[in-house]
């Protein structure tokens, strides 16, 4: 992505070092391997079959969870002990949008948290009207939650996330029942908000063909050792086999262009519509003046 | 009709405000067992019970006049403290639906309530006894309803409602002095009688409601034993 | 008792008594209240029941569901005054005409005002837990009525509940026991929102109601003098 901050460069705001946990259960869920490393403006997706603990690290960035062993730092403290103090700068969007929305209306859920911390009543309503109108939902404001779709509910629950414009934003699964048209939406309103307002997100998701519009950097989690890759997209969807090993398969236009390179044909992976666009037009050129197929 | 809401306008209003005094009290002790708590937990759990306790009344059952309380299985999951505030939000919001007067809601959560801990403690103690969940949590929620609608004719005989009481006759000028006599005869007379012939229908009744009752609550609870055996130990102040 | 009609009837409203302000339907509502249940003749109940339905009429043509919903209070105050109906018919009237009047003033309040603003209001005098637990109550089961629903279709598709009573229960509380381990999983889902969006002190509706207008006014004035006169006429 050409906004990549690479990953060598910015101030870490989140680290991951393996860490392992314990359910009551007894399920054990083991996140070594790859350290985990969220620097200062960066997009992380973080990729993984169901089960492969992505719930359990993002519970841990939150301090839902303390860890049996290892080290989670969240703007250098331990978000198990000390969550409070980092609250306000941390914005939360959870998997279902109705266990997050708590207040009995829109506005009351929107200022929900600037109420909790205290604000005074005119900063509440400045951040709160800004970004329901940010969001499009200022004509919800009086609305009853649950006579919303689900758009609009992912919405305001992406607003009282956004009200504290929080340096950081969590969300697990985002995508998770939204139809089509909703998920692209969702995923132009988070690259909206990472350019206007310098957040620094970290998404957990199965959703793999989001995964190149919405992250400059990817951890996969999954086999034995947790976290078992890391990398920009391009770097993580050029080794299918590794994804494959632990359960993910390629997005599909770079599964397409992956089948058209074993037949031969010289092409790169792209990882998004526009860039298959400028390969096929590539190979179209190609066809004109053609060359010999390249020896697979 | 497991078991009965009573409606605004019957009740005096002494027992009106003893009824809403009593069931304060009670909370604030099930508030005060509940401090230790976080109460970002505790919340939640209240809150789902009872709109747990909400849905099941909705559930179609197929007999005339009968919907489903689940209040022992609020008590058997949930403990006395947090029971307790449970059944006092369903009754808010059923008295606000006219089912069950807005006035006596703090009469209809004392004997919700005692349904609820009523339900705890029995299926504590029956829990050893029975080898199945189904038969101690049907068991305990026979005994916990029969328990609390005598408590609830007791309210009904204590609060003495007669037509002089209830209409306060007795303070009127139409009461003629020789009369008097007669007339309070005759209404201690009726007043027994009558609360004998609503006992007798409401026993009757709800023997019946207390079976559909005790099947739904059986199943459901020997349902979550076989799934999460620990949802139904709770202490006296904590839930599942 | 079907809360989510009742909320949709409130919400979705659009006669004079939804766009009443909720304190004064509030406030009107507890007028009427008391004159029902302060009426001690037979008259006196049904000049304060003939107000009630007056009252209620203007939510047009609402007033035959909050009406249905009265009658559930009628059912119960007539059973309580089943043994007097011999001996003392007027008696018995009275009770079943009060049962009528106060059910139908919380009928037609409810029915005209969303439950959040009655909630905003009953969390003025309750503790911090009760009033939130109101609101999530509230929430969460228009959540968990969703899975109920989903579920009950289910069995239907799958053959039905069973053929006997017995079954029929047997299958209801199966099902509820499936939507009680869903909703310990919310429990747990809920609590992690409350920790992370920094719950700590109560929610609150901080919902905004415009300045009284005349149709305010007039409800509480209308209401007080109906409680007055019934006071006079004892």
């Amino acid at each position: 992505m050409d906004n990549a901050i690479p990953i060598d460069q910015g101030e870490i705001i989140a680290q991951v070092n393996c860490l392992k946990h314990v359910y009551p259960d007894q399920t054990a869920v083991d996140l070594c391997g790859l350290d985990f490393t969220v620097r200062r403006g960066q997009r992380v997706a973080v990729l993984g079959a169901n089960g492969s603990g992505k719930s359990t690290l993002i519970f841990h960035l939150l301090g839902l969870l303390s860890p049996v062993d290892g080290q989670v730092t969240v703007f250098g403290v331990n978000p198990a002990k000390r969550f409070r103090d980092i609250r306000h700068r941390v914005g939360v969007l959870l998997q279902n949008v109705d266990d997050q929305i708590i207040g009995p209306t829109v506005w009351d859920d929107v200022t929900f948290t600037p109420r909790a911390l205290g604000w005074p009543r005119s900063q509440v309503e400045a951040r709160g009207n800004a970004i329901c109108d940010r969001l499009g939902i200022s004509h919800l404001k009086t609305r009853i939650p649950h006579y919303l779709s689900g758009g609009e509910k992912r919405k305001v629950a992406l607003a009282g996330a956004l009200v504290t414009e929080p340096e950081l934003l969590i969300m697990d699964e985002p995508f998770t029942g939204l139809d089509p048209r909703s998920r692209s939406e969702l995923v132009r309103l988070m690259n909206q908000i990472h350019l206007e307002y310098g957040v620094t997100y970290v998404v957990s998701t199965h959703e793999i063909d989001f995964v190149p519009h919405i992250a400059d950097w990817v951890y996969v989690l999954g086999g034995r050792h947790g976290i078992t890759l890391s990398g920009t997209p391009e770097q993580v969807f050029s080794q299918p086999e590794a994804l494959r090993a632990v359960s993910i398969d390629l997005p599909a236009l770079a599964e397409l262009f992956e089948v058209l390179h074993k037949k031969g044909w010289d092409v790169t992976v792209p990882l998004t519509v526009d860039q298959a666009v400028i390969e096929l037009e590539r190979c179209k050129l190609d066809a004109v003046a053609p060359t010999p197929p390249r020896e697979s | 009709m497991s078991h009965l809401h009573i409606p605004d306008g019957l009740i005096p209003l002494p027992w009106i405000l003893a009824g809403i005094g009593l069931a304060a009290l009670f909370v604030c002790v099930a508030l005060r067992a509940l401090k230790r708590r976080d109460r970002a937990k505790v919340v939640p759990r209240i809150a789902t019970l009872s709109a747990l306790m909400l849905l099941a009344m909705g559930l179609p059952i197929p007999l005339l006049g009968y919907h489903l309380n689940l209040t022992v299985l609020t008590g058997m999951i949930a403990g006395p403290a947090e029971g307790f505030i449970a059944v006092l939000v369903v009754n808010l919001i059923l008295a606000l639906t006219a089912h069950g007067g807005i006035t006596v809601v703090g009469l209809n959560t004392l004997v919700s309530g005692l349904e609820v801990c009523l339900g705890w403690l029995i299926w504590r103690s029956l829990r050893q006894v029975f080898r199945r969940p189904f038969a101690a949590a049907a068991v305990s929620t026979v005994i916990a309803l029969l328990i609390s609608t005598t408590a609830m004719l007791a309210i009904v005989a204590g609060t003495r409602v007669s037509p002089d009481l209830a209409l306060h006759r007795n303070d009127h000028a139409e009461h003629v002095e020789h009369a008097e006599s007669a007339d309070h005869a005759r209404v201690a007379g009726s007043d027994s009688g009558s609360l004998k012939a609503f006992a007798a229908i409401v026993y009757s009744a709800g023997a019946l409601g207390w079976a559909v009752e005790a099947l739904v609550v059986g199943s459901a609870a020997e349902f979550i034993a076989k799934s999460r055996p620990d949802m139904l130990d709770p202490g006296p102040d904590r839930g599942a | 008792m079907d809360v989510q009609f009742i909320d949709e009837l409130a919400a979705n409203g659009r006669t004079p008594l939804h766009a009443a302000l909720p304190w004064a339907k509030i406030a009107a509502s507890a007028a009427l209240l008391a004159a029902s249940i302060a009426a001690r003749t037979p008259s006196a109940a049904g000049a304060a029941a003939a107000a009630v339905i007056f009252f209620a009429s203007a939510s047009r043509s609402q007033l035959r569901h909050a009406a249905v919903m009265a009658l559930y209070p009628v059912f119960f105050a007539g059973l309580f005054v089943l043994g007097w109906i011999r001996s003392d018919p007027l008696f018995a009237l009275t009770v079943v005409i009060k049962a009528f009047s106060t059910g139908l003033v919380a009928a037609t309040l409810i029915t005209t005002t969303p439950f959040v603003d009655i909630f905003a209001a009953i969390s003025r005098v309750t503790p911090a837990v009760v009033s939130d637990a109101l609101f999530m109550a509230y929430r969460s089961f228009f959540v968990l009525i969703n899975e109920l629903q989903d579920l009950l279709r289910a069995v239907r598709l799958r053959g039905g509940a069973g053929r006997g009573l017995f079954q029929q229960l047997r299958t209801y509380g199966q099902v509820l026991g499936v939507v009680i381990l869903h909703s310990a999983d919310m429990t747990e889902r809920m609590y992690r929102v409350m920790v992370v969006r920094g719950y700590s002190q109560r929610i609150e509706s901080a919902r905004e109601w415009p300045p009284p207008g005349s149709l305010d006014y007039l409800l509480i004035a209308y209401a007080a003098t109906v409680l007055g006169l019934v006071l006079a006429l004892g």
